[in-house]
């Protein structure tokens, strides 16, 4: 169970940096930065995807990508889900190791989710059916459904489809399929935050051909999120409806989690709250457990020089000893310090300057604890 | 080798799984796309194994199994849905399903599967 609170926890403090920006979302991202935790996880480069993120956007998912080493950590303690290998899953990998996450953002209340894309645009919907409410869909381009289709099936390219504007059935059926996936992914995060089922109907996959037909296609909803990224190339949207109800569920869950988890909280932990922009006074965030490990350097070596390392061997770090050292938080550049030693035995580190929200000096290489 | 039926809403799907088994060695003797459809080919077609979804249209397939397991208490249903919440893998089980196969899987789980449900 410790480690499933600690992925819960991640994907909570993932939420948390968005409470700066708008009050809501970083409830209802709880739900979405999770799609956004599967899709990365199959992806292995997944640094890559944060290089030409807005800084704000890339604050939120570059804390993600954390939830996500985790989730691959303790995958087997959260869901009994199995690592990728099937055809899809491969294609899946192939497909989405093309995307990128590029932005994230509340939208107006009652505003059309799909406004402004490119049409033609096949959107598929998936909506909560039991343990809580609300929607999601999953829209993209007809060319980019196409694409994800044909990588879904094991083909690198979509069959020729001259002019039509429509998905063949087998193409809608996977694209379907690779929503369902995603929000049976979601809807197990949030099944395991508020501790009861949560349950997806069906997905509903339909294309829109111009920007006038999407006018009432979904209702209109109090709260929105939406993640655009690129799917094979091609821009893509996940919108989360989010009801009130909603949000009261997991705040209520949330608020329940911190006081299950909260260690005592140390004089320290306030002016660091204010620091990583989280609002003080949500008692909902205060006791998130986060994982802090200090670096002392880095160095690049090819695989074969790993493995041939003897015994004895030195391994060269980037700095010098004169360079204070980097303190990370769940995988992100907290401060920087000094190396000293507490009660003549613990080692410790002695901040010298926490680094603002604005740095975006996440851990860009790799972990190193 | 076993005579199979496929349950799946998503064609994309049943063709993955149709794939999987047919490499396999087994043989696929029908597909069905929802729960109601699932019970009415089960009882047409005998199957040996039946591979069933969970989130489906009509009728889903936790219901679907119930109904299939009380039509034929022997019956090897191998659940196979993306919905891999340990409530939903304990009522299949409790149920009567022989295995538990979470999507996306891997072609070597579903023959495995079906294997030891003939087993």
């Amino acid at each position: 169970m410790e480690a499933i609170s600690w992925v819960e926890a991640l994907d909570c403090s993932a939420a948390a940096e968005t409470c700066s920006v708008a009050p809501p979302a970083w409830l209802a991202t709880v739900a979405t930065s999770r799609v956004a935790v599967e899709m990365r996880s199959m992806q292995p480069l997944t640094s890559t995807m944060l290089a030409e993120s807005p800084s704000n956007a890339s604050r939120v998912l570059s804390t993600v990508e954390e939830a996500d080493s985790a989730s691959l950590r303790t995958s087997s303690a959260t869901t009994a889900k199995p690592r990728p290998c099937s055809p899809a899953r491969a294609a899946s990998m192939a497909a989405l190791s093309a995307s990128r996450l590029v932005w994230s953002a509340m939208l107006e209340p009652g505003s059309n989710p799909l406004a402004g894309l490119p049409f033609p645009a096949v959107a598929t919907n998936v909506s909560y059916v039991d343990g809580v409410t609300g929607g999601n869909v999953f829209v993209m381009t007809l060319e980019g459904a196409r694409r994800l289709a044909a990588a879904m099936m094991g083909a690198s390219e979509p069959e020729p489809a001259g002019d039509s504007q429509e998905l063949t059935e087998l193409e809608a059926s996977a694209v379907s399929e690779a929503m369902n996936q995603m929000m049976a992914t979601a809807a197990a995060a949030i099944s395991s935050v508020l501790g009861t089922e949560v349950e997806i109907g069906t997905p509903e996959t339909r294309t829109f051909l111009v920007e006038y037909q999407t006018g009432n296609a979904y209702p209109a909803s109090p709260h929105m999120v939406r993640a655009a990224f690129s799917v094979c190339g091609e821009p893509c949207r996940l919108v989360q409806l989010v009801p009130n109800a909603f949000v009261v569920r997991m705040d209520a869950a949330l608020d329940e989690l911190s006081a299950e988890t909260a260690p005592p909280v140390s004089g320290a932990a306030p002016a660091r709250a204010a620091a990583a922009g989280i609002v003080p006074g949500a008692p909902s965030l205060a006791g998130i457990p986060v994982r802090v490990w200090a670096e002392l350097g880095r160095a690049s070596m090819q695989t074969a020089d790993v493995v041939g390392l003897p015994h004895g061997a030195v391994v060269e770090l980037d700095r010098s000893p004169d360079e204070p050292i980097d303190l990370f938080v769940n995988g992100r550049r907290f401060a920087t310090g000094r190396l000293v030693v507490v009660d003549g035995n613990d080692w410790a580190v002695r901040i010298e300057s926490v680094l603002g929200p604005s740095s975006d000096s996440s851990d860009t290489e790799g972990e190193v604890a | 080798m076993a005579r199979v039926l496929v349950v799946d809403d998503a064609a994309f799907m049943r063709n993955m799984v149709s794939d999987a088994l047919t490499k396999g060695g087994h043989e696929v003797v029908g597909e069905a796309g929802n729960g109601l459809e699932a019970v009415a080919q089960y009882q047409a077609l005998k199957p040996e194994v039946t591979t069933l979804d969970i989130t489906m249209p009509e009728k889903d397939g936790l219901a679907a199994l119930k109904e299939i397991i009380a039509l034929d208490p022997a019956a090897r249903v191998i659940m196979c849905s993306a919905l891999g919440q340990e409530s939903k893998v304990l009522e299949s089980i409790k149920a009567g399903a022989r295995d538990f196969v979470v999507k996306p899987f891997q072609a070597d789980r579903v023959i495995e599967a079906v294997g030891k449900a003939l087993a």
